[in-house]
């Protein structure tokens, strides 16, 4: 009997199937590409060749799309990302104390003691030092993200690179590149730039304790878990699934959440992958408010609705 | 003479019952929406702050309806803020707007004279005596008083509802209504019959909800567009929260009781001592008195660029070491997207919830523990 996780982000959409025993059997990592609902389904397209819908006991859904996921799935446990980050980090090992992630449009670090959340705090402002920035420096330079890691281990002399902004920091980079500077030297100062940022910005003001776990997607990237052990002078853990830590946290917390009082799985089944589903979005004019809706389809039926504030349209009698 | 105000809150209700009510011809703003706040923004100085860049739009909108005479608070101090009444005063005029404005500022730093000059001119145009002008003020200020005191229990009693949502509808109806009313006193009778209804609610009281203390910047608490609807947020999350910095706040500490405010101010705050413009010291004197009150956590809202409240913002990063005073600060400006805030406001409350069930196990009290601390009783 398995759980299957998922989770929504900006560049990526995960899937986990996890086991009875808390240990994932299968795992699945695509590309968001602007288009979550489309993800959402080719995921599940993908994982019914592998499964049964019986034998899925529970559905969690994290990451900011988990609305639009769980309302395509069916999900049991709809909850935050940095929620089921942490689960996932403290189930894998209890000793961890520290979580680094950084996705693709935000980063964060969350503290653990004894195995729950004490603190935890987000990028607020500047997306600069996420996985995006990353996506966009590795396009331009014309290399995959992949090769961008292994070439900054390979660096002797990394670069100074400013790390406040995106913007300016692309603009160093060019700025270097037009010197003649050597293309791994340059990715090794980003990566430390990055780390930098990241260091000063989101986790500023918090005690980092080890064990340290490094996960999200940016995670694979070597150059910048060792600009990361070089700062903080400790070792940096990247766990087999990093990418995928969300979608396992998900997971976990459904068989939480369905194991305690047993209850049966809203799980709508591997079929919904052959569904047309379609959005509709409108503005309402019946007061100040001005929201607007969205409402999710399946050929006529209604599988879910987002974003009116008085929730009126919430159950298809409108 | 054609009088408006900016919206904030429910401005738009209690601005509309006072003038209507004087007989002054007034315009009410078209509310606030992201089509304005772009409209907004596009006019406003660079790097200023999202009240102002609303309050442009309110403005532009009044002045295409045909106001000339604008009624604004305004605070003086060593903050930007101090000069806004001036600073929106010159961005309208390159816009064309030429009002007549009318700063309402406080007491300690205009005087009594000058601020009763400034409200005879709001009412010039009135056929009201002096004593019906003074009554209907008072009835202002009655309206306002209970419709907070509503708001007030619909926050603290919206966690205990068996139906859930159902106080926070009673909310909903009742302002659809007040924004219906004819007179002050049809108001202020709704307003008291929806308080026996949201009294009448079916409530299980053996609940036992987080109790949140929402503090910050004053527009961005009492704005609902600025904020998010973050009260919307925080009731359908199912906690009880205070929020106590409102209009009816503003009128008696600035202009009913500026005595109060003196007294609150010459209070020793051994984390700011001195005023440092708009109401980083209020914010603070809010967050201590939290910790003695048994509040799980603090929110702090405020706009981006806000410098009272960065000021506040770093005495709480202080707070939250020493005294263990869990404080989130949630920064708004132009941003729309609502994914990130939910994100922050819920991995707060799972972190509240877990580090209170974990104390209550610590204490003996039965209640059941998840494998990560996550009350199951919950949601």
């Amino acid at each position: 009997m398995y759980y299957l996780g998922i989770d929504v982000g900006s560049v990526s959409t995960d899937f986990v199937v996890m086991d009875d025993n808390l240990k994932i059997v299968d795992q699945l990592y695509l590309k968001t590409k602007g288009a979550p609902i489309d993800a959402v389904k080719e995921g599940l397209g993908q994982l019914s060749g592998r499964f049964r819908d019986e034998e899925i006991l529970g559905v969690g859904t994290t990451g900011s799309g988990r609305a639009l996921a769980s309302a395509i799935a069916g999900g049991d446990a709809v909850k935050n990302e940095i929620t089921a980050h942490a689960v996932a980090a403290a189930t894998l090992d209890p000793e961890i104390r520290t979580v680094l992630e950084i996705g693709g449009q935000d980063s964060k670090i969350i503290l653990l003691r004894n195995g729950v959340i004490s603190d935890f705090a987000m990028n607020t402002v500047c997306a600069a030092g996420t996985g995006s920035f990353l996506d966009r420096q590795a396009e331009r330079l014309g290399i995959s993200v992949e090769e961008l890691g292994k070439m900054a281990a390979m660096a002797e002399n990394p670069v100074s690179i400013a790390g406040r902004c995106a913007v300016f920091a692309e603009s160093d980079i060019i700025h270097k590149q037009q010197l003649g500077c050597r293309m791994d030297d340059i990715i090794a100062g980003m990566s430390k730039a990055l780390v930098r940022n990241y260091l000063s910005n989101v986790a500023k003001g918090k005690t980092i304790l080890p064990k340290i776990c490094f996960q999200g997607g940016v995670a694979a990237n070597e150059g910048i878990r060792r600009a990361f052990e070089e700062t903080l002078g400790t070792p940096v853990i990247v766990p087999e699934y990093h990418k995928v830590m969300g979608a396992f946290g998900a997971a976990i917390l459904a068989k939480e959440k369905i194991k305690k009082p047993a209850l049966k799985s809203k799980f709508r089944g591997f079929q919904t992958a052959n569904e047309p589903i379609e959005s509709r979005s409108f503005n309402c004019r019946d007061c100040d408010n001005r929201c607007q809706v969205t409402v999710l389809y399946s050929g006529d039926r209604q599988l879910g609705c987002f974003s009116d504030r008085c929730g009126k349209y919430q159950n298809n009698n409108f | 003479m054609k009088l408006t105000f900016p919206r904030f809150g429910d401005s738009n209700i209690y601005g509309r019952l006072l003038f209507r009510e004087l007989g002054v011809d007034f315009v009410v703003p078209a509310p606030n929406s992201a089509e304005g706040l772009e409209r907004g923004a596009a006019r406003a100085p660079e790097d200023i702050c999202l009240p102002f860049k609303l309050m442009i739009d309110n403005l532009l909108s009044a002045w295409e309806q045909g106001a000339d005479t604008v009624i604004m608070p305004a605070t003086m101090g060593p903050c930007r803020l101090g000069e806004y009444g001036e600073l929106l005063a010159v961005t309208m005029r390159k816009q064309g707007c030429d009002f007549r404005w009318i700063l309402l500022d406080s007491i300690s730093a205009i005087g009594v004279k000058e601020l009763v000059h400034r409200l005879a001119q709001a009412v010039e145009d009135s056929l009201c005596s002096k004593r019906q002008i003074f009554r209907v003020l008072r009835k202002t200020y009655t309206l306002i008083k209970e419709f907070e005191k509503l708001e007030a229990e619909v926050r603290r009693l919206s966690p205990y509802d068996k139906t859930a949502g159902s106080s926070k509808a009673v909310l909903r109806t009742c302002r659809r209504a007040l924004e219906q009313a004819e007179e002050l006193s049809e108001a202020i009778n709704i307003v008291r019959q929806s308080k026996k209804e949201l009294h009448s609610l079916p409530r299980d009281m053996s609940k036992r909800p987080l109790r949140l203390l929402v503090t910050g910047e004053i527009y961005t608490q009492i704005e609902a567009f600025a904020n998010h609807y973050i009260e919307d947020t925080l009731m359908d999350l199912g906690v009880s929260f205070e929020k106590n910095i409102s209009i009816g706040w503003w009128v008696r500490n600035t202009v009913l009781n500026p005595f109060g405010g003196m007294l609150a101010e010459a209070k020793k705050n051994p984390l700011m001592p001195h005023r440092i413009g708009g109401y980083a010291k209020e914010t603070i004197n809010e967050a201590l008195r939290c910790k003695k009150e048994g509040f799980d956590g603090i929110l702090q809202l405020f706009p981006v660029g806000c410098m009272p409240e960065i000021v506040a913002k770093s005495v709480f990063d202080g707070l939250a070491k020493d005294e263990g005073l869990p404080v989130l600060s949630i920064v708004y400006d132009e941003m729309g997207g609502e994914a990130g805030y939910l994100t922050r406001i819920e991995a707060f409350i799972d972190m509240l919830e877990r580090k209170r069930d974990m104390e209550n196990v610590l204490s003996g009290d039965r209640c059941r523990i998840g494998k990560h601390g996550f009350c199951c009783n919950g949601r």
